[in-house]
């Protein structure tokens, strides 16, 4: 018996398909991005598009016909509106038409899940970052289960800072690994470096880093942003990890695709003799299968909906989320 | 001089020694591998001394370790015998203890600083006295934001009831304490911290 999953909280659509934790399909599409970065209607119509043509080549390559469906999850936040609420319609239909449960799933729980579920941990401090969130989380059972923010931005997510400046500094595809790519070459410039705590600001990072590209090279403002970023993260983690006396870490989301940082996190590791894992770049972009993976968990778990529970919630934060699995 | 390790922290390690045959505690900012030598270099020398000349000011003002020597990653002071207030369980005592912190928060934001990690496990309690321990995320500021923040992580580390003890010792030191607990309001009110949950952990 499988779970569908769907996932539609920014500019990629995923659908995946999960079969005992097991992903039989993982389908992404994205929303080209151009130098307007993205404009939440236009994703929308994307999505709306090529959400039926997804679906269908998702449930074909995982080799599952109707009766094999058992049920739909999505994701009901955090994430744009407008493109929240393709994949909520597209979620319904499916649980109508086959008749099968419904489960409104939290993104951030999604990336975190896989990444633990990849790597077999337990009980992990996760540093979950992408271009919405910046967060260092882990598992609390006081006041009822649930992943606890330990620390995160006070303003903007570091994926957002990446893009941003590649915007500005004329970059492109103006995304993060483009700026990784011109921060291989580079040297260290003195930029601004804000933890506070468990917490940490980007903006005045990504004004300075801006003002810098007058009279520095792109590539020693790129890096010198970068280390600097990946650095506040690490430290943040690292206090987290004083604090829980966690013994895993992993990371998760968009922006754990780079190299640097997970070299870097592997040192803060290292250093206190903690596992680290995160998943495949597959599952660090937004995709179905991670939606679908604890769509499944839910299910198994006895958790149940009406179709009137089952809405959006652009801000649904992850430390509101009940966890009812191990 | 000889030390022993009494405490690993995320960035620096304590350890006990003597200085000049009294009970010492020396800081210690350690080489992080994973940032670049130049980023390293540069936090640990500069968080070591804006920490020194943060304790130095507030030295007479508040309640605090006293500053014995400084070097470029250590900071050498007076031991402080005491309980962080962190593992303390006496209800009572802990009141009076987080009131007075109160206070001492109040007197630092009045000379325009703020601790930058203002928890219960960066209050020693001495005897009858809160000692604030642990300068080194607090800088020289002007800034609501930054003490409002400071009102915020306790907040966020403490009971209701405790912290309107904390506020109560606050409002009786601070010259005017209405901005930053506005500024508190404000910062709550931003979305990001409406539904923080507020699970206990160690530390």
């Amino acid at each position: 018996m499988a779970v569908i999953g769907i996932e539609s909280s920014a500019h990629t659509l995923g659908i995946g398909v999960i079969e005992g934790g097991k992903v039989l399909a993982n389908e992404m599409l994205m929303y080209p991005i151009t130098d307007k970065g993205i404009i939440p209607m236009k994703v929308a119509d994307f999505h709306t598009e090529n959400v039926r043509k997804a679906v269908s080549s998702a449930v074909k390559k995982a080799g599952i016909s109707a009766q094999d469906i058992e049920a739909i999850g999505y994701t009901k936040g955090p994430g744009l509106g407008p493109c929240l609420g393709v994949g909520n319609l597209i979620a319904k239909s499916l649980s109508m038409k086959y008749k099968v449960p419904l489960l409104p799933v939290n993104h951030a729980v999604a990336h975190l899940e896989i990444a633990k579920h990849i790597n077999g941990f337990r009980d992990p401090l996760a540093l979950y970052v992408s271009g919405g969130n910046s967060q260092v989380i882990g598992m609390e059972e006081e006041p009822f289960r649930h992943y606890h923010i330990y620390g995160e931005t006070f303003d903007i997510g570091v994926g957002n800072m990446f893009d941003n400046f590649a915007r500005k500094a004329k970059l492109v595809p103006s995304w993060g690994s483009t700026v990784a790519k011109a921060a291989e070459s580079g040297r260290y410039i003195q930029m601004p470096y804000t933890v506070k705590g468990m917490d940490f600001t980007f903006t005045g990072l990504l004004t300075n880093a801006v003002a810098q590209l007058k009279g520095h090279s792109v590539n020693d403002v790129a890096f010198s942003m970068q280390e600097t970023a990946f650095s506040m993260l690490c430290e943040a983690t690292e206090r987290a990890l004083m604090l829980t006396e966690k013994r895993e870490i992993i990371v998760c989301g968009g922006v754990a695709q780079s190299k640097r940082l997970k070299e870097m996190l592997l040192s803060v590791c290292n250093a206190h003799g903690t596992k680290f894992g995160f998943a495949p770049n597959e599952y660090n972009a937004d995709n179905g299968a991670m939606i679908a993976l604890v769509a499944e968990k839910m299910l198994r778990s006895g958790q149940h909906y009406s179709m009137m529970d089952c809405g959006v919630n652009q801000r649904y934060r992850i430390d509101s989320v009940k966890i009812t699995w191990k | 001089m000889e030390m022993m390790m009494i405490a690993e922290g995320a960035e620096a390690n304590v350890y006990r020694c003597t200085f000049m045959n009294m009970p010492a505690i020396a800081k210690r900012r350690i080489r992080k591998q994973y940032r670049i030598e130049s980023l390293d270099t540069y936090l640990r020398t500069h968080r070591t001394k804006i920490e020194a000349k943060i304790m130095m000011a507030l030295a007479g003002k508040i309640n605090l370790p006293r500053v014995l020597a400084v070097s470029s990653d250590t900071i050498y002071m007076d031991f402080i015998e005491g309980k962080r207030l962190s593992i303390m369980t006496d209800e009572k005592a802990i009141g009076r203890h987080v009131e007075e912190s109160g206070h001492w928060l109040a007197v630092m934001h009045d000379n325009d600083i703020t601790h930058g990690d203002f928890t219960p496990a960066n209050i020693m309690a001495n005897g009858n006295s809160a000692y604030v321990i642990d300068f080194g995320l607090s800088y020289f500021t002007g800034s609501i934001e930054d003490k409002a923040i400071d009102l915020l992580l306790m907040k966020r580390s403490i009971s209701k009831e405790l912290f309107s003890i904390f506020i109560h010792g606050y409002d009786s030191a601070a010259k005017d304490s209405k901005p930053a607990k506005k500024k508190l309001a404000e910062i709550e009110l931003r979305g990001r911290y409406q539904l923080r949950s507020l699970a206990t952990v160690k530390g």
